[in-house]
């Protein structure tokens, strides 16, 4: 009986814990060429742009949400939007590699017989 | 004594001499037998064209090269902002919409390139990179801005082409607007880069226009405009061989102490020792190169080419540079580029050459005319040459016998002679096709018959001799 209260509080704290990491509320700053970012209306999935949407001025609270998105409240609509295509408050600027190089030239008798997996490279 | 040929059969071995040279040039020139002719104008070409970049260095040209590789996919996809979807090749169509828009808002528009090519074929939709359609809907929100007199790049796409055609459903996908393709796949060209190509087989039902300005083309069609230049024979059509040139910076072009350097190791290779002169560094290719984390780290309007004023127009290419992608090309100056930088290359020449970059064409027909015009030369020449010594062979009193050492100095004068001759028709060939190459603007096809004027000399011995023939 004891190990079944101790599983189940164990599974309730872990999913109080998923469910405040779900839920962690972010703030977004800006919205990068909101002209060009669109945002998906939630329930019914219908995409708009950014900038066609009236009055949305950032900072804008947020939640985090699946696959790298967010969440967020206008006018009483819920929209999702990509995390790549906003700026977090107090976000981490990014770091650029300036050691590796790009390999812009190969050797001239370098050889090749096959190319990276799945894509949309070239057949060749 | 009247002067006679006592062997009238000459006339007729001259003939056939002539008629027999006739034929030995003409296969060289048009059979290409072995591809030894094809062989020689490229290594001639490449080696004219190495040269030409050491001696003739070339001031940067408004274009920025940004290379997708796989650190910055790696980097943007970790970052803080999680720029990327994807983590490795290939990214996903939301990834590319996301970069298509940064590379297209600058900020300040006169900030902004002109025009855009994005080197990534999307042959068919790709369930796993997501919904292909999100990228048409930005592509179609580039093409057709919000708001009246926004000024947007014009955004092109690989189109593929003859060999591989894009599919009728990305097509769709991508806003069905056949001018946002560019040709990027073609064939029947050799080394030369048409200015316009197929995008997929005449027997093909696909909606995809027929053919489609290569992806030089359509960027400079925007390109030359914007700079006030006279624009009207870019329709013309036609094929380019492209000039392989480098940045006139001292790192890379010094003449003084890169191209003697090369002319040594040339020779030493040409006499058998030695390995072929080390490629130039990429970085001194005349591009603003950018990685595509840059693009993200970046201010908006950081895509310029640091040497060009605020204002000034230019365009930007962006592809894939991976060697696990195998989209990389021989050149005769970097060994083998990415394929991005071959499309750079033909617009940094169209934007330096305008209407007379070295241009495509086959004179095989007056090579021929030429050809017969030289053996027919040679073999009168010989001819003669005999005439004038059969007298001394039919002459009552028979020269003394020589001695070796006549023998010897007449056969190494002969050979020395005809070493001569061999070098200063190798020299002639290349000054004939480096000026062809330089001032006429035409990269020689078909034409290297240097093969058959070799065996012409060697096969010939028209110096006077003190001997007849047997």
């Amino acid at each position: 009986m004891r190990a079944r209260i101790a599983q189940a509080l164990f599974g309730a704290s872990i999913a109080l814990l998923g469910g405040i990491a779900a839920a962690e509320t972010v703030r977004i700053t800006q919205i990068n060429n909101p002209d060009l970012v669109e945002l998906k209306r939630l329930p019914d999935g219908e995409y708009l742009w950014a900038s066609d949407l009236e009055g949305l001025k950032p900072p804008v609270r947020a939640q985090r949400a699946p696959r790298n998105r967010l969440q967020f409240k206008h006018h009483g609509k819920t929209y999702e939007v990509d995390r790549g295509d906003v700026t977090l408050d107090r976000e981490q600027a990014l770091v650029v590699d300036a050691c590796s190089t790009v390999p812009v030239s190969l050797k001239s008798d370098s050889r090749q017989a096959s190319v990276k997996g799945a894509g949309e490279a070239c057949r060749k | 004594m009247p002067r006679t040929d006592f062997r009238p059969y000459r006339r007729i071995e001259a003939l056939l001499q002539f008629i027999g040279l006739v034929f030995l040039g003409l296969w060289v020139i048009w059979a290409d037998p072995f591809g030894l002719s094809t062989a020689s104008e490229k290594a001639l070409a490449t080696d004219i064209s190495r040269s030409r970049a050491y001696v003739s260095p070339v001031d940067p040209a408004p274009i920025t090269v940004v290379s997708i590789d796989y650190p910055s996919i790696e980097a943007l996809h970790e970052a803080d902002a999680a720029y990327l979807e994807a983590d490795d090749w290939p990214l996903s169509y939301r990834d590319h919409a996301r970069i298509l828009s940064r590379l297209v808002s600058a900020g300040d528009p006169d900030d902004a390139p002109v025009a855009v090519f994005y080197d990534i074929f999307f042959e068919r939709p790709r369930a796993a990179s997501g919904d292909m359609a999100a990228l048409g809907r930005v592509l179609a929100r580039i093409s057709d801005p919000p708001g009246s007199g926004e000024r947007r790049p014009a955004v092109y796409l690989a189109g593929g082409g003859v060999q591989m055609p894009l599919s009728a459903e990305s097509f769709d996908l991508l806003g069905g607007r056949g001018s946002m393709l560019a040709t990027a796949a073609w064939q029947d060209h050799g080394d030369y880069y048409p200015l316009w190509a197929p995008l997929r087989p005449d027997d093909d039902a696909s909606p995809l226009p027929a053919t489609g300005p290569s992806a030089a083309l359509a960027l400079y069609r925007h390109l030359c405009p914007a700079q006030g230049k006279d624009c009207g024979w870019l329709e013309d059509g036609g094929a380019m061989s492209l000039q392989w040139v480098m940045r006139d910076d001292p790192a890379c072009s010094d003449r003084w102490t890169h191209l003697p350097g090369y002319v040594i190791k040339t020779v030493l290779r040409y006499a058998g020792a030695g390995d072929p002169p080390g490629a130039a560094d990429p970085h001194c290719m005349p591009f603003h190169q950018v990685r595509l984390q840059d693009l993200f780290a970046m201010p908006a309007g950081g895509l310029r080419p640091p040497h060009l004023p605020k204002g000034a127009p230019y365009v930007v290419l962006v592809g894939a540079v991976m060697p696990s992608l195998n989209d990389y090309h021989d050149t005769p100056l970097y060994e083998k580029v990415a394929g991005v930088y071959l499309h750079a290359m033909a617009v940094e020449n169209l934007n330096r050459m305008d209407s007379d970059f070295l241009r495509e064409q086959n004179i095989r027909g007056v090579s021929s005319v030429l050809w017969v015009l030289i053996a027919l030369f040679v073999c009168l020449r010989r001819h003669r040459a005999r005439r004038r010594t059969a007298p001394a062979s039919a002459g009552p009193a028979a020269p003394p016998e020589p001695t070796f050492r006549d023998i010897a100095g007449r056969r190494l004068r002969a050979l020395g002679s005809r070493a001569g001759w061999v070098l200063l028709m190798i020299v002639l060939i290349t000054l004939i096709y480096l000026f062809c190459y330089s001032v006429l603007d035409i990269a020689l096809e078909g034409w290297l018959f240097m093969i058959g004027l070799v065996s012409l000399l060697l096969f010939s011995k028209d110096e006077p001799t003190d001997r007849p023939d047997p």
